[in-house]
């Protein structure tokens, strides 16, 4: 077999073997620039994508411990990279209720045990685990008065004194916004730093409006992808059609 | 109601790309077919 190909023959051929990937990461990059605005880590797949190569090992019970918590009795909770698990006479018993979820934090208050998790404040009091707050949840801290702290991303630090009514903890707040501009940490920014954020815009365009960048990337690999793919098909059909004709051309005159 | 949108827009995603992957299989049989009429063609010369 002949292989001569040219530039434009290994430009076409790589992006024609290329285009649904490159259509793929077009479509999935607009959907992570708006994954808050579009909740899309609140629906839950899993059942549906366990045949995807990639999940294969995450289908096992996650064990990659992020948290722990032992109480005076001796009972220990532990919270791993995908649920809380409580352990008792040395048998670990997942909590359903907070299944397949980064558990990050475990605080054990006056009136309850507080979980700090990537979807929220879970709280156990005498009729169970429930969903006290939602949101990303950094970390929850026990306060000397029994109250709990809880960090949460993009919403700054939440008090509660029973559990079920958080209020925001507004004097930290306001007592970092009276620092002098000099005081303030900087960032740090490294090098893999820098390179992450030129990829994803935010050096450009900053946290808040990356998505900007992330927008006019996405639609521009889509509508180059789907329009060079468009073009490709055209060509290949004609070029058939053109060849089926002449054949017919040919038979007819014998 | 954010998550139904999602839900509708991944979906209307995933169709976009098996139309894109149909486009390419039929591009690739396209081309097959071409090759076969080139090949009768020429027996027929």
């Amino acid at each position: 077999m002949k292989l001569n190909l040219k530039a434009r023959d290994w430009h076409n051929w790589v992006s024609v073997i290329l285009v649904v990937p490159m259509l793929l990461v077009g479509m999935t990059s607009l959907f992570i620039a708006h994954k808050q605005a579009l909740k899309l880590n609140e629906i839950d797949l899993s059942g549906a994508v366990g045949w995807l190569p990639g999940y294969g090992r995450m289908a096992a019970p996650g064990v990659e411990i992020r948290a722990s918590l032992t109480l005076p009795d001796g009972n220990q909770w532990v919270g791993t990279q995908a649920g809380l698990y409580r352990i008792v006479d040395g048998q670990a018993r997942a909590v359903e209720e907070i299944g397949g979820t980064q558990v990050r934090d475990i605080v054990a208050a006056p009136w309850g045990i507080v979980a700090a998790t990537q979807n929220g404040v879970w709280v156990l009091m005498q009729d169970g685990w429930r969903n006290a707050r939602k949101g990303d949840v950094w970390n929850a801290s026990l306060n000397p008065d029994g109250s709990v702290t809880v960090a949460i991303k993009d919403k700054g630090l939440l008090v509660s004194r029973d559990g079920t009514k958080w209020q925001p903890a507004d004097e930290v707040r306001q007592t970092l916004a009276q620092l002098p501009a000099k005081m303030t940490v900087a960032e740090r920014i490294t090098l893999g730093k820098l390179v992450t954020d030129l990829h994803t815009g935010k050096a450009f365009f900053g946290k808040e409006n990356m998505w900007i960048w992330i927008d006019i990337l996405g639609v521009i690999l889509t509508f180059l992808g789907g329009t060079g793919l468009w073009m490709w098909w055209k060509s290949q059909t004609k070029r058939r059609d053109a060849a089926h004709a002449r054949l017919m051309q040919e038979m007819s005159h014998g | 109601m954010a998550e139904t949108i999602s839900l509708a827009l991944a979906v209307l995603a995933l169709l976009a790309l098996c139309a894109a992957l149909g486009l390419f299989c039929h591009g690739l049989y396209a081309r097959r077919q071409m090759k076969r009429y080139k090949n009768q063609s020429g027996c027929h010369k």
